[in-house]
């Protein structure tokens, strides 16, 4: 076996050799390499030409980092070190595996900055929170700081996060435009004096929440009577700029019940059998028409004949112009 | 190297059509000479579009002078061409831009590359210059393996990268030598700047 030399001159070979060793190394590596220098950090970053995402996860104990695209890379930062904000090592996910990266005096801003700059991350398409025990400790602003420059697009927060903390957040990042919340009904006074481009409740809310929305696409599940008061409100003028409105069907009955329902008392044209699935028309006090369009569920449930059979609608208010 | 020693491929002569049989010659830098199929050509897209513009008859293949590369040495071209022979009607594989780059390394690539860096160095830029797209993918994947598992410090001994602090004080010294008159005006600039004049002309 011949002795293999101990070092290769890799930035002697041309461009396109170079690129391809970079381009065949594994997540880990390249963000071993990318620490190496500046000049190694730009030839990693030459290899995601196209923009990525990432996600950002808050659990208790760790913030992670999801870089999306044509690259799947995970790394994390302690919640301990982003409170002090001193020089720290940053976590590597390998499936179950944890690795630890360490350089000297990096913080964990420096790590986020080198992560998004490294992997080219133009956006962060949504900041998720699990679990937060208290902002009492951690402060959101401290994330704030951490993902400041890029833009967020989507909060999500779990049923394990207090109302009270969802309005902490949404103080402290009022750009973000879409929103994915487990609120419980009487909990909204946060979010109803923003305006959003979407919001997407996980649990009902009272019909009187959804006419305080002002939110060009809403996505909530909803009974017959509920999504019929709220058509009526929408014909009364509520709402005046949604012009399109979107049902996907959640009940097991044949769905011209589910029409009686909705339509019950409003003055409506239909229903038309489109490709987009069954419509109706209706208008508003001001002449501004509007389309509902019924879609089947996309997956079926079997209920148990013991069951309560559900009434669920999702209701999507979209396709309105502005 | 001899003629009758170049990497040649036993072939069915009866069961081939003539101008399959057809083998090119070659000669490196270091004047030795290669026998090669047309197959085994097409791996590599410099050097099929080469013969093709030459449009080269058997008679012309063994009556006119081999074809000369001049930038690959005979020892480099040897491992390039037996690579391409081994391989020799596999389909080449196009780039869809995907990181990380899957590349599986054959055994017979595996024992073909076992090679000082030095010549692994070259085997890359030869299989650069000639555009042989997976011989280039399997050896900087060779490469590439070299960063399994190391720390930036070992990286930076591995791929010899200097340090930024290195970078700077190289550019400089790059910067000086070039152009001595240039620091002088830049110091000439200075010293007016200090003496608070607007315009350096």
């Amino acid at each position: 076996m011949v002795p293999v030399t101990p070092s290769f001159p890799l930035f002697k070979l041309p461009y396109l050799a170079w690129s391809n060793v970079l381009g065949s190394m594994n997540q880990l590596d390249l963000i071993q390499l990318s620490l190496c220098c500046k000049n190694m950090k730009y030839a990693v970053r030459s290899l995601f030409r196209k923009p990525n995402e990432c996600c950002i996860e808050y659990e208790e104990g760790q913030l992670i980092i999801f870089v999306s695209g044509a690259l799947s890379v995970a790394v994390g930062l302690q919640l301990c070190d982003l409170l002090h904000s001193g020089p720290c090592t940053m976590r590597f996910h390998e499936g179950r595996t944890i690795k630890l990266l360490g350089v000297e005096n990096f913080r964990p801003k420096n790590w986020f900055d080198h992560i998004v700059g490294v992997f080219n991350v133009q956006r962060i398409s949504s900041l998720s929170f699990k679990i937060i025990p208290s902002f009492e400790l951690i402060d959101p602003r401290i994330l704030r700081n951490l993902t400041e420059g890029l833009e967020i697009s989507q909060l999500n927060t779990s049923t394990n996060v207090r109302t009270y903390n969802i309005g902490l957040l949404l103080d402290t990042f009022p750009n973000i435009q879409n929103l994915r919340l487990s609120l419980k009904p009487g909990s909204l006074p946060q979010i109803v004096e923003r305006k959003y481009n979407s919001i997407y409740f996980v649990f009902s809310i009272s019909v009187n929440e959804i006419l305080s929305l002002k939110a060009k696409f809403i996505s909530v599940p909803v009974y017959d009577y509920e999504f019929n008061k709220v058509l009526k409100k929408w014909v009364e003028g509520w709402h005046p700029l949604l012009t399109g409105m979107k049902l996907r069907l959640q009940r097991w009955e044949e769905p011209t019940t589910v029409f009686e329902g909705v339509f019950d008392g409003i003055d409506h044209q239909g229903p038309l059998i489109t490709e987009k699935g069954i419509q109706f028309t209706i208008k508003n006090s001001k002449g501004i028409s509007a389309t509902i369009t019924f879609n089947k569920p996309t997956k079926v449930v079997v209920l148990a004949p013991n069951q309560v059979k559900t009434t669920d609608v999702d209701m999507l208010v979209a396709d309105h112009q502005l | 190297m001899s003629v009758e020693n170049a990497p040649v491929v036993d072939v069915d002569e009866a069961a081939i059509p003539v101008e399959k049989k057809m083998y090119y010659r070659f000669e490196s830098n270091d004047k030795k000479e290669f026998r090669v199929s047309e197959l085994a050509i097409q791996q590599s897209e410099t050097l099929n579009r080469l013969v093709e513009a030459m449009g080269y008859t058997s008679e012309d293949v063994e009556n006119k002078p081999a074809i000369a590369i001049e930038n690959i040495d005979g020892k480099t071209l040897k491992l390039v061409f037996q690579w391409c022979e081994h391989h020799k009607g596999e389909a080449i594989p196009v780039d869809d831009g995907s990181v990380p780059k899957i590349v599986e390394i054959p055994e017979f690539d595996a024992k073909l590359m076992d090679i000082d860096n030095g010549l692994l160095f070259k085997l890359i830029w030869a299989a650069d210059y000639l555009n042989i797209v997976q011989l280039l993918n399997v050896s900087c994947k060779k490469v590439a393996n070299m960063a399994q598992g190391k720390t930036p410090a070992q990286l930076r001994r591995v791929y010899l990268l200097p340090s930024d602090e290195e970078d700077e004080a190289a550019k400089r010294a790059a910067q000086e030598a070039q152009d001595p008159r240039a620091r002088e005006v830049e110091e000439e600039f200075e010293e007016r700047k200090r003496q608070g004049g607007n315009s350096f002309f």
